[in-house]
This record gives C-alpha cells, sequence and structure tokens, in this order.
C-alpha cells in the first residue's frame, strides 16, 4: 500500500536521454500501467522506482520518502521480470521462499507461504521442479509468485506476460488483475501492448522517446486522446488521420479535407480550445476518426457524398476491417461483418460528427479540451 | 523354467548387441566420410595414449628388464616390492598433501581474483592480460627461475629480504626440507592460478546477470548476492576445475623436478617424480609401472565418486 510520486525524472545512458522528465503521481492501491513502443524508457522508469538503476536527475518519492539514494532491499518492492530471472540453481520451492529466507522468517512460515502462494497460483504440483524444468506459463507464475509471497508495499511488472502464448496471455491477464484487486497493493505494470494495457490498467501513461504522452484512465485516453500520437498507439487498428482545414457553410463548422467536407458535431465545436477556435475561413487541422466511427453504405450516390473504393475487407469474426482509398488517402472502418461490402466496390462514407478528433498539423497536440 | 528365462533374456541381450552393432555398421556405412576424417585422431590417440597406458599396464605386471621391457608375467611382484619401498609412505604422504594443498591454495586465490577482474575498472584488459604472464614461459623454465630465485647464496628472494632487513641470513629455501616442500607448492600454485582464474572468470561471465537483479529486488545485500547466487552458479565449473587441477597436480613433473629433483632426501618428491627416480635411477622399471599404474587406478576412482558425490544433488 503505497504512493509513488515522479519528479522531473531524468535518466541518461551518455548521451542518450531514456527517461525525459517524467511526472506521474500512482495512487494507494491503483494499477498503473506503463505502456509506449519499444525503447521508449518504461523498463528504465521501472527500473528507477525499483532501485536498480540510479537517477540521473529529479526525485521518486514513495509514501511521501524521497528513495533516490536507497537500496533496493530498502525500498520493499517486488518485482516480476520479462525474462522472469527465476534463480536456475533453485528449486521452485526455494525460489519463492527466498524473499522470506533473506527476511529470516522461521522455517513453518515459511513452508506454509510458499504452499498458500502456489496453490493460489496452481503450481503446487512443480515446487519440487528446476526452473529448466517449467514452462513459461508455469515460470511466470513462479516469477510471480516470488513477488507475492510477501506483501511489498509495492509491485512492478515489466512486460510479465510478453513470452506467453495469446491464450495464456488473456488467461493470465485476468488472474493477475484479480491477485492484484484481492491483494490491493499498489501495481505498475510495463507494457508495449495497448490491449493489455487498455484491459489491465486503472490509468495508463504513454510515453515515447522517454516523454510522457498522456496520464488518465483507458476510457480517456481512447475517447480524449491527447495528441496524435496518443490516438494512433491506442487502439487497434489505429485511428484513421488525415489532413483537413476548418471551415464554415452556413455558419456551421466542417472539416473540409482533399475527398469531402464533414460536418464537427456542436459538443465538439463547444470544446475546440477558445484561443485555437477557428478564426475562421482556415485553420489547417489534423482529422482523426476511429474506424468504428465510420459508416459506410451503398445507398445511390449523390453527387455530393464522398466516395471511395473498397481494396480489402478483412474479415474478423464479428466485424469485419474494411481498407478504403478515397482521393489518395487510404482508410479503414469497422463494419458488422453480417453485410460487409464486396471489393472494389464503391461506398460511400459517413463520420461521426461528434466522435472527430481534431489536432494541431504541427505540434500534433489535440484542439479539444477534456468535456 | 529359471533356464528358459535365462535363455531368453541372453537371447534377447545377443539380438540387441547385434542391433547395435549393425546400426553402428549402417551408420557408418551410410555417412562413411566424416568417419574417415575421424581416423587420423583415433590413430594418433591410439598411438599417443592407448598404446603407452596398455604398455605400462602390462608392465606393471610383468617382470622387466634393466631398459623397461616386460619379459615374463610376474603378477603382484611389482606391487609386493612397492609396497615394501622405504619411501613409498613418504612419497604417498607428500603427493596428497601436494595435490590437495596446491589445489585448496589454487582455488582460495584464484577465486577472488577472478571476482575482482570480472569487475569493470580501468586497466581492466591489462590485468586480465598480466594474469596470462606464467603462461608465456613453459613451465619447466619458469620452475627453473624459481630455483635461481629461491638460490640461497645468488637468488633474488634472499638478497630482497636481507636488503629490506627483513631477515639476515641467507635462508636455505631448497634445502631445507619442510622450506622446500612449502616452495614447491608455491610454485605450482603460481603456474595454476592462470588457469583457474580464467576458468572462474568464464564461469563468472555465464551467470545470467538479471539474477542479480532479481536478488536485490527480493532483498539481497551484497553478500547474499555473493553467497547465494554467486557461489552456487560457480558450482559446476568449480567441480570441473578442481578436478582436472588434482588430476594435474598428481602428475605434475616440471614444478618439482627442475627446482629440487625431490630432494633433500625424497622430501620434496610426489609420486612422478619418484617413479621417474625408480625406472631411470634405479632401473627398476617394474616399480615404476606400478607406481603408475596405481595412480592412474586411484585418479579413475577418484574422479567418479568425486563428481557423483558433487553432482548428485542436482537432479
Ligand atoms: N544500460 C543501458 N545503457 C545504455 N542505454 C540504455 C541502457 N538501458 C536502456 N538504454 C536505452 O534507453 C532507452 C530506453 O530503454 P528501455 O529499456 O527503458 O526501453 P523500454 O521502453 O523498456 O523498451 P522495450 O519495450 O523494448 O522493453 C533505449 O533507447 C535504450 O537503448
Ligand atoms: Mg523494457
Amino acid at each position: 500500500m503505497s504512493v509513488v510520486v515522479c519528479k522531473e525524472l531524468v535518466k541518461r545512458f551518455g548521451a542518450t536521454v531514456a527517461v525525459d522528465h517524467v511526472n506521474v503521481e500512482i495512487q494507494d492501491g491503483e494499477f498503473m500501467v506503463f505502456v509506449g513502443p519499444s525503447g521508449c524508457g518504461k523498463t528504465t522508469t521501472l527500473r528507477m522506482i525499483g532501485g536498480l538503476e540510479t537517477v540521473t536527475s529529479g526525485d521518486i518519492f514513495i509514501d511521501g520518502v524521497r528513495v533516490n539514494n536507497l537500496a533496493p532491499r530498502h525500498r520493499d518492492i517486488a518485482m516480476v521480470f520479462q525474462n522472469y530471472a527465476l534463480y536456475p540453481h533453485y528449486k521452485v520451492f526455494d525460489n519463492i521462499a527466498y524473499p522470506l529466507r533473506l527476511r529470516k522468517r522461521p522455517k513453518a512460515e515459511i513452508e506454509e507461504r510458499v504452499n498458500t502462494v502456489a496453490r493460489m497460483l496452481g503450481v503446487q504440483h512443480l515446487l519440487d521442479r528446476w526452473p529448466r524444468q517449467l514452462s513459461g506459463g508455469e515460470r511466470q507464475r513462479v516469477a510471480l509468485g516470488r513477488a507475492i509471497v510477501r506483501n511489498p508495499k509495492l509491485y512492478l511488472m515489466d512486460e510479465p506476460l510478453s513470452n506467453l502464448d495469446a491464450k495464456l496471455r488473456v488467461q493470465m491477464r485476468r488472474e493477475i488483475i484479480h491477485l492484484q484487486r484481492n491483494l490491493g497493493t499498489t501495481t505498475i505494470y510495463v507494457t508495449h501492448d495497448q490491449v493489455e494495457a487498455m484491459t489491465m490498467g486503472d490509468r495508463i501513461m504513454v510515453m515515447r522517446a522517454g516523454k510522457v504522452q498522456q496520464i488518465g484512465a483507458p476510457e480517456v485516453l481512447y475517447n480524449h486522446p491527447a495528441n496524435l500520437f496518443v490516438a494512433q498507439f491506442i487502439g487497434s487498428p489505429a485511428m484513421n488521420a488525415f489532413k483537413g482545414r476548418l471551415e464554415t457553410d452556413d455558419g456551421k463548422i466542417v472539416v473540409a479535407t482533399e475527398f469531402g467536407r464533414f460536418p464537427v458535431g456542436d459538443p465538439l465545436v463547444a470544446r475546440l480550445k477558445p484561443d485555437r477556435s477557428p478564426t475562421l475561413g482556415a485553420r489547417e487541422v489534423i482529422c482523426g476518426i476511429r474506424p468504428e466511427d465510420i459508416t459506410l453504405d451503398d445507398a445511390p450516390v449523390t453527387p455530393a457524398s464522398p466516395q471511395a473504393q473498397v481494396d480489402l475487407v478483412e474479415g474478423l469474426g464479428a466485424d469485419a476491417y474494411v481498407s478504403l482509398t478515397i482521393g489518395g488517402t487510404t482508410l479503414i472502418a469497422r463494419t458488422p461483418a453480417d453485410c460487409p461490402p464486396a471489393e472494389n466496390q464503391l461506398v460511400t462514407i459517413h463520420l461521426n460528427p461528434n466522435k472527430l478528433h481534431l489536432f494541431d498539423p504541427i505540434t500534433e497536440e489535440t484542439l479539444l479540451a477534456l468535456p | 523354467m529359471t533356464a528358459t528365462a535365462e535363455v531368453v533374456t541372453s537371447s534377447s541381450e545377443t539380438a540387441s548387441r547385434e542391433n547395435i552393432w549393425r546400426s553402428i555398421v549402417r551408420e557408418i556405412r551410410e555417412n562413411h566420410f566424416p568417419y574417415l576424417l575421424l581416423i587420423p585422431s583415433i590413430l594418433c590417440f591410439a598411438a599417443l595414449v592407448i598404446y603407452p597406458l596398455v604398455n605400462t599396464m602390462i608392465g606393471a605386471f610383468s617382470k622387466t628388464d634393466t631398459v623397461g621391457r616386460a619379459v615374463e608375467f610376474g603378477a603382484l611382484i611389482n606391487f609386493r616390492e612397492l609396497v615394501r619401498d622405504r619411501y613409498i609412505l613418504n612419497i604417498t604422504i607428500q603427493t596428497v598433501i601436494f595435490v590437495f594443498g596446491s589445489v585448496a591454495l589454487t582455488v582460495v586465490l584464484s577465486l577472488p581474483l577472478a571476482l575482482i577482474l570480472n569487475q569493470r575498472f580501468p586497466g581492466a584488459a591489462l590485468a586480465r592480460a598480466l594474469l596470462l604472464m606464467p603462461w608465456a614461459a613453459p613451465l619447466a623454465i619458469s620452475a627453473m627461475t624459481w630455483r635461481w630465485i629461491f638460490h640461497d647464496q645468488l637468488g633474488a628472494l634472499n638478497y630482497v629480504l636481507n636488503t629490506l632487513n627483513i631477515t639476515q641470513a641467507r635462508t636455505a629455501w631448497l634445502s631445507d626440507p619442510v622450506l622446500a616442500f612449502i616452495c614447491v607448492i608455491f610454485v605450482e600454485v603460481w603456474s595454476s592460478i592462470p588457469f583457474m582464474t580464467i576458468m572462474f572468470l568464464a564461469g563468472l561471465q555465464s551467470i545470467p546477470p538479471h539474477i542479480y537483479d532479481a536478488a536485490k529486488m527480493d532483498g539481497a545485500n551484497a553478500w547474499h548476492e555473493f553467497w547465494d547466487m554467486t557461489l552456487p552458479q560457480l558450482k559446476r565449473i568449480t567441480i570441473i576445475v578442481t578436478l582436472l587441477s588434482i588430476i594435474w597436480a598428481f602428475r605434475s613433473f616440471n614444478v618439482i623436478w627442475p627446482m629440487t629433483q625431490g630432494n633433500p632426501f625424497f622430501r620434496t618428491d610426489n609420486s612422478v617424480t619418484y617413479l621417474y627416480k625408480l625406472a631411470f635411477r634405479s632401473l627398476a622399471f617394474g616399480e615404476g609401472y606400478a607406481l603408475a599404474f596405481a595412480t592412474f587406478v586411484f585418479l579413475l576412482i577418484f574422479s567418479v565418486v568425486y563428481t557423483r558425490v558433487l553432482r548428485s544433488e542436482e537432479g
């Protein structure tokens, strides 16, 4: 149970800035996910919080105590590593028992707690094996067991599921969430998989090149991305983005694009940041729209409505992803799979006016305030 | 009933043995080229290892002439002579002390050295290169050099000790039985440190680094990391390297012979220098063969037991 605060946290390796002025506050009992593309500094941030990496500048506080110079063993944090880092020379039992042995717990207590944890994770039949005799999923559980056998203040998990197959990953994902809810221990979880981040996190911190892009609940990140990077990183398939210009048609604001003019919903207009609101006539923007917010119909074409050609239809069971080309731009739409358009067919596209995203073309920051 | 059972087992045994032979023959016929390439090495091995070994075995159980040829079957006559030898008990004790003393000291010195060299510090590469220095010259020549260093009148050691006023006397390092024995062990250790240190270094570098991170997070301090991670991880290499060192120390000739030739009064001899004297000074080749054979058998049994015992806990 604890609160973690990073203030202006920086880590440099020689000339590389791995972590660049990160500010984040993790609440007591929260499940916080750090997500971002490979090499963006997630692991480095986590290792600094754990004490495995020195801090170049900035501060880390755990429960109000500055821990920058505290050795890991004094921080009372448990960590699950991406490669499990089981001790090859200890059997499973001793792997899980090691943190307790270091704390000089009585033998009976160690025995009991290891057994409890092993039962909880379904590895009680493996206690007498060597780590090399385990499958990836079993190793994963043992690594988890070693972390939860004691009650640390904080869990750090570095891509613990990345080596598992898709099915096991989904299952372990649920188990970890379940475990964390039961234990109520503050957890920081690193992943580069946005689906994992969305499904697991109470809140998510998106990083890119060492910098924080946005911190927020999954719905906030999905519905109100702070910039184009977050918009396209979160969600699959990625959000469509294309150039446009805010203009007015009969007093209504529209986005004018190469392939048509699309109305902007009133709720969005209301949220346009005041300093950004179009001093009408010409405001260049990058317009974003999620695949599920594009609807297609093959209704009789009126000359006014924008028409796209269907390039490819990928069925996924319930849904289908439809790739479209329209005036040199490629869009992906998501439609119910029961009546997908045929390839090479011409369709009319509608963009949900209330689900558009507008970004500054230079800074790529959002132009919309949070509702 | 029993008879039939026996017949059945033995026939199935011969059948499986035949199968093995047949599969070997088939393997060679199908893949003859690689086996063809092996022939020179097999011949060399036979000539250089098998022949002397067989010869020694035959010699150990034969009466021999003055140039070491086996002339007639002698059963255990050589071994009886060996047991009656007035020096053999001392030689055995000295050999054991020499071997285990030097190997133990080498381990004790090499491990910390390897730990230091495994750290990153300026000049680490140079230090590692310097470590190999004792290997730069043939051991027999270095041992000769050490003999001069230890010389009571002309040696560098006494010169340094006297100049620095640590001792006044000209210590007779190699004439005093105890000091001489310590000196040969010292040089044996000195010559073995590079190999063992490099093996330990290799062992240290093959330890997965992330287990130290895990241990730190689990609450380990530097001492725990060494005791709970490094040492157990070095166990395998330690078993191999100590076994090799023990075997090599048992056969060590190139230190003792150039330094003392076993003097004074056979007090620095080990089994190898002694059997050399038996054979080439006393021309008691049979006894020499017997001693060689006994050492061989002892080492064989020792190796098997040693690896079995030390490895037994691992699954
Ligand atoms: N020990 C190190 N020495 C030098 N550079 C390093 C070191 N560790 C990390 N870096 C660099 O710091 C940056 C961030 O690395 P980090 O491991 O934190 O990325 P990550 O977000 O965890 O990526 P991934 O998803 O691939 O694990 C990378 O550019 C990496 O090359
Ligand atoms: Mg990483």
